[in-house]
């Protein structure tokens, strides 16, 4: 795990903190904020939304689980 | 229920399996590409044995992904909510797209960190039980009912006032 010791990793580090501390203040808001599981339902409302969430899941996992060591 | 353990029964036993091979190998590339089908297949099953018109369905417009973004932001405390989200994946985005760019190992990109953990057999088993079960979420998690459908029951209730 040496690239989390580059400034890059750092800052990946940051910002992964922010997402999960933002995660739990919109999960325990009582929905005055807007949840990540919400947006997306908003999203899936459509079948653009969810074509394009569906397209942006498989990308993701070709990418990860196919192209990179 | 049944339903639920099943799928998560596959998703497990799937994961598991996909620990054991090389991101590289012909059988991963056609055990992601088998889960991608069967997840899509999944979610347009899905899609379509919701109780919603075919009207209100058929909206497929990137303006339509707009207007409900902008129907749950107007509930929320000013759109706070949205407004942070929007940030916090468009920082990740950016990120992203400097490492790559920049391809310095001291600005590494996400999947380059990712694929420290996904080299193992462990860690790809996880990585793929995450993704699996993110799909199986996308695909069928109760959406909230298109902006135009509330429209359409808000003109209706006046309608039935006057």
């Amino acid at each position: 795990m040496s690239a989390l010791g580059t400034p890059g990793g750092a800052l990946w580090l940051l910002l992964a903190s922010a997402f999960v501390l933002w995660i739990v203040r919109t999960g325990t808001s009582r929905r005055r904020l807007v949840s990540l599981p919400a947006l997306l339902r908003s999203w899936l409302g459509t079948w653009a939304g969810r074509a394009l969430l569906l397209a942006a899941w498989a990308e993701a996992g070709w990418h990860l689980l196919c192209q990179r060591p | 229920m049944l339903r639920g353990m099943l799928l998560g029964g596959l998703a497990v036993a799937a994961s598991a399996a996909e620990g054991g091979l090389r991101f590289s190998s012909a059988a991963a590339h056609a055990s992601v590409g088998a889960a991608i089908v069967a997840v899509a297949t999944l979610a347009a099953l899905a899609g379509r044995a919701r109780r919603h018109s075919a009207r209100t369905e058929a909206v497929a417009t990137v303006g339509a992904v707009a207007a409900s973004t902008h129907r749950v932001a107007s509930r929320s405390r000013l759109g706070t909510g949205v407004v942070v989200w929007l940030l916090l994946v468009g920082a990740a985005v950016g990120l992203d797209v400097a490492s790559t760019l920049e391809g310095s190992r001291e600005l590494p990109t996400l999947s380059v960190l990712v694929g420290h953990a996904s080299r193992l057999p462990a860690g790809r088993a996880v990585l793929s039980g995450v993704w699996l079960a993110g799909g199986g979420w996308l695909a069928l998690a109760r959406h909230r009912a298109p902006a135009r459908r509330e429209a359409c029951s808000a003109e209706n209730d006046r309608g039935a006032t006057r």
